[in-house]
């Protein structure tokens, strides 16, 4: 009974503390941990189609400094409309044929990546009411011709390098509607840990493409700022319960190990008088607790892996 | 007579008494001898126990028994030592209630590297001899007291040790069961076990013990042989 009683105790205890440990860790950074998961880019670049070429551009990712590149990505921006007639805010349309690249890795969170033109993939902050799979918006409201949109799925990059996702040719027939097109170039640096280094890496870009084609940067650190004040606010409660859970696993296996340590006392001046040698009492000890103990650690961690994958999943979309 | 415990001027003084808890008290058991140490609590029976099961080592003086001198013996020369010299029964018996009887009485037997069949056999005599055999597989939760203290004497028996010290072995019996246990001891003494027994019951002490001895705060307050003569007539019929 005593056996069961310290492996089940161990287990939960271990697993609630992988569960508290993992939350913090995420919490700790949550943009960091989810920007290094999806190789984010520290630098998001628009490029205008008529001041430069897809061959200079092609040479911007030999540049020095540069450690991985995607694009050009054809972009543009629209307000759509929903099938109530109601106007979304306007968003950045690209076209990306998937959804991985060497460069922001877009993760899917709901659906699927567009395969045809005459669908969407919307970011996960648009999600709502009007906007589910399987709808259908408008490019723009109150032209018989404008492109409708179905959306197929739901996807989060934490670049934020877009607001939906098409194909590159819906891209393109969406912007014949009056919107401009633009080419997105996503690049990720060796050295881009501050304002300063992003900033060198910018002149070098302009050096090669000349500055009347770089239309507009955005620095991943200006992301980050957002995405920290937003988090900013949940990250001490998530702590805290992380605390708690690991404060709590610490009391329940001291409680164990000293009520095993209890009845372990009397056993051992028992196995002491019947002549055990220390190192016998030791090994028999070990027998008696460790075994379940060291089984119980080992599905707690098992288990408190398995149920920290959800959490740390949402505590990356912060 | 060969002596089986020899106590030389020992003393024990616990870290914060002012005065010892025992001695210096100087005191010899011979071979075959059943002696009974009794006195008020706190009077240093147990301590006098301890000091000869080599549980605990004396502040000064010389215990020796079966000839070797055991409070200059490293722990695991002493275990070694008191598995193969010295056997114990206790007032609450101290058994592994999650070993079989016949478990807990073979335990002492495979730490001295005793062969499974050989221990098997000598539980099994012990077993019959205290009459507990019908309950080999049980559990000593299922047992009496009187049975549980039986199995904890065979326990103390399986290594047939040259001493048997018996802590209070009645203390927590009922009538009948401590007369059961008493018989037992009376037993055991007649076939030549040396036994050193303490306890509060007089009456235990007398009708069991060739010798008592009687200990106030530490100290040997009397030492009294009993009457051959006496100890036969008394005896009680099994």
């Amino acid at each position: 009974m005593q056996t069961v009683v310290i492996a089940i105790a161990t287990m939960m205890a271990v697993a609630s503390a992988v569960v508290a440990g993992s939350l913090m860790v995420a919490a700790a950074a949550p943009f960091d941990h989810a920007f290094a998961k999806q190789r984010g880019a520290h630098l998001t670049a628009q490029f205008d189609p008529a001041r430069v070429s897809t061959a200079e551009l092609a040479a911007t990712r030999k540049l020095d400094g540069v450690t991985a590149s995607a694009g050009p990505y054809s972009s543009t921006s629209f307000r759509p409309v929903d099938q109530t007639g109601f106007r979304l805010p306007t968003m950045t349309l690209v076209g990306r044929s998937g959804a991985d690249s060497a460069v922001d890795r877009v993760e899917m969170k709901s659906g699927r990546w567009v395969q045809e033109p005459g669908e969407i993939v919307l970011s996960t902050s648009f999600e709502g009411p009007g906007t589910e799979i399987g709808s259908i918006l408008k490019s723009t409201s109150g032209t018989a011709s404008a492109p409708a949109l179905k959306v197929v799925g739901f996807a989060l990059s934490t670049s934020k390098t877009a607001d939906s996702w098409a194909t590159p040719a819906q891209v393109e027939a969406v912007a014949s509607q009056g919107h401009s097109v633009t080419y997105q170039m996503l690049y990720r640096f060796d050295s881009a840990a501050t304002k300063h280094q992003i900033l060198a890496d910018r002149m070098q870009l302009d050096s090669v493409t000349g500055s009347a084609a770089l239309l507009g940067t955005r620095s991943w650190l200006d992301t980050k700022r957002e995405a920290d004040q937003g988090a900013a606010a949940t990250v001490p409660f998530v702590m805290a319960f992380g605390v708690l859970g690991i404060v709590m696993s610490v009391i329940t296996v001291s409680s164990v190990i000293s009520g095993a340590v209890g009845v372990g006392l009397r056993r051992i001046g028992i196995l002491k008088a019947l002549g055990f040698t220390p190192r016998e009492i030791v090994r028999a000890y070990v027998a008696q607790a460790m075994v379940p103990a060291v089984t119980g650690i080992i599905l707690g961690v098992l288990m408190g892996n398995v149920l920290a994958v959800p959490m740390l999943a949402d505590a990356e979309s912060v | 007579m060969h002596q089986v415990i020899e106590l030389e001027r020992v003393a024990k003084r616990y870290d914060s008494a002012d005065t010892p808890a025992l001695g210096p008290l100087t005191l010899s058991v011979a071979r075959g001898e059943a002696l009974a140490v009794t006195g008020p609590s706190g009077s240093g029976k147990s301590t006098l126990l301890n000091l000869v099961a080599g549980l605990d080592k004396p502040t000064d003086g010389a215990v020796i028994v079966a000839g070797r001198r055991i409070d200059q013996l490293s722990q695991h020369a002493l275990a070694t030592f008191r598995r193969a010299h010295i056997g114990m029964a206790f007032q609450f018996f101290n058994l592994l209630d999650d070993l079989t009887v016949c478990d807990n009485i073979q335990l002492p037997a495979q730490l001295t590297g005793t062969r499974r069949r050989d221990s098997a056999s000598r539980a099994g005599e012990l077993m019959e001899m205290l009459g507990i055999q019908k309950h080999a597989r049980a559990y000593p939760g299922r047992l009496s007291g009187g049975e549980r203290q039986r199995v904890g004497v065979a326990r103390a028996l399986i290594n047939r040790p040259e001493l048997l010290l018996a802590d209070e072995p009645t203390g927590a019996l009922d009538t009948a069961s401590g007369h059961d246990v008493r018989d037992l001891l009376m037993d055991l003494h007649r076939g030549g076990q040396t036994i050193v027994l303490v306890t509060h019951d007089l009456s235990l002490a007398e009708t069991v013990a060739s010798r008592t001895i009687h200990l106030i705060d530490g100290h040997l307050a009397r030492d009294t042989h009993a009457q051959a003569s006496r100890r036969a007539c008394s005896a009680p019929a099994r």
